[in-house]
């Protein structure tokens, strides 16, 4: 039976997963868009993800200016998929 | 958590997909043209000569490369056409279908056959490729708009 991941637990964090687990890289801008949070507060989650190897940020100038490009790692698309499968499996009253 | 709250969290990843197929999956035609084209070069310079061919094919990689950099400069995204997902399929079958056209291509090249049967082959991989990028675009956005439930 699948279990929660307690990292993904948060909404914002379930959302960068959901977005991230889609694409190959995400810039950090819109990734803020298409979370609608505040640049800080998207930091904090993101660092949480990295810390539990979740996300890998990578830095990139463009246009004189550097960016953080976002991906979900091997690990993180493992536990996005295994969080998913839970909360599904809550959701049908199989839990 | 209850059922209810896995309810609203499904619900929660399927809002930010959807609205991601809106902000990032919505490609211009001349971005399907242009991955067109890229085919319509390959496949006409390999049937004319090998010396075309070696000629051509910087500009192809090269093109090929700015294609990807002005994807991620306009969208903020890189999505890798062999990604794991509803598209695989449907990558996997261009380049069935593209390997056929290459076999083709050659055997204009080594056979009797004037500019215009390899014009004809070059048109045909434009609008073969061209459908393919319209088709996996179509996939990927109806992938994201599943969502999780």
């Amino acid at each position: 039976m699948p279990t929660l991941d307690m990292v993904l637990h948060p909404p914002t964090r379930l959302q960068i997963a959901a977005i991230t687990a889609k694409v190959s890289e995400i810039e950090f801008a819109k990734l803020r868009e298409l979370t609608d949070v505040a640049d800080s507060v998207l930091s904090k989650h993101l660092s949480a993800l990295s810390d539990a190897g979740y996300v890998k940020l990578r830095k990139a100038a463009r246009d004189g200016r550097q960016r953080t490009w976002i991906s979900l790692t091997a690990s993180g698309r493992n536990a996005f998929a295994g969080h998913i499968a839970a909360l599904q499996a809550l959701s049908a009253g199989l839990n | 958590m209850d059922s209810s709250d896995a309810r609203q969290a499904l619900d929660q990843v399927t809002a930010a997909q959807v609205r991601m197929a809106e902000s990032v999956a919505d490609c211009p035609p001349w971005r399907h043209a242009l991955f067109g084209g890229l085919f319509f070069a390959l496949i006409g310079s390999i049937s004319i000569s090998s010396a075309v061919q070696l000629a051509t094919a910087p500009f192809i990689l090269i093109a090929a490369v700015l294609i990807m950099k002005n994807d991620r400069r306009r969208k903020g995204v890189f999505v890798n056409g062999y990604r794991r997902g509803a598209t695989l399929p449907v990558t996997l079958l261009l380049v069935l279908v593209m390997v056929g056209l290459v076999y083709a291509a050659m055997k204009l090249r080594y056979g009797d056959y004037g500019l215009g049967a390899k014009f004809a082959l070059a048109v045909l991989a434009f609008a073969l490729a061209t459908g393919f990028s319209v088709y996996w675009n179509r996939i990927f956005r109806l992938e994201l708009k599943a969502g999780a439930r």
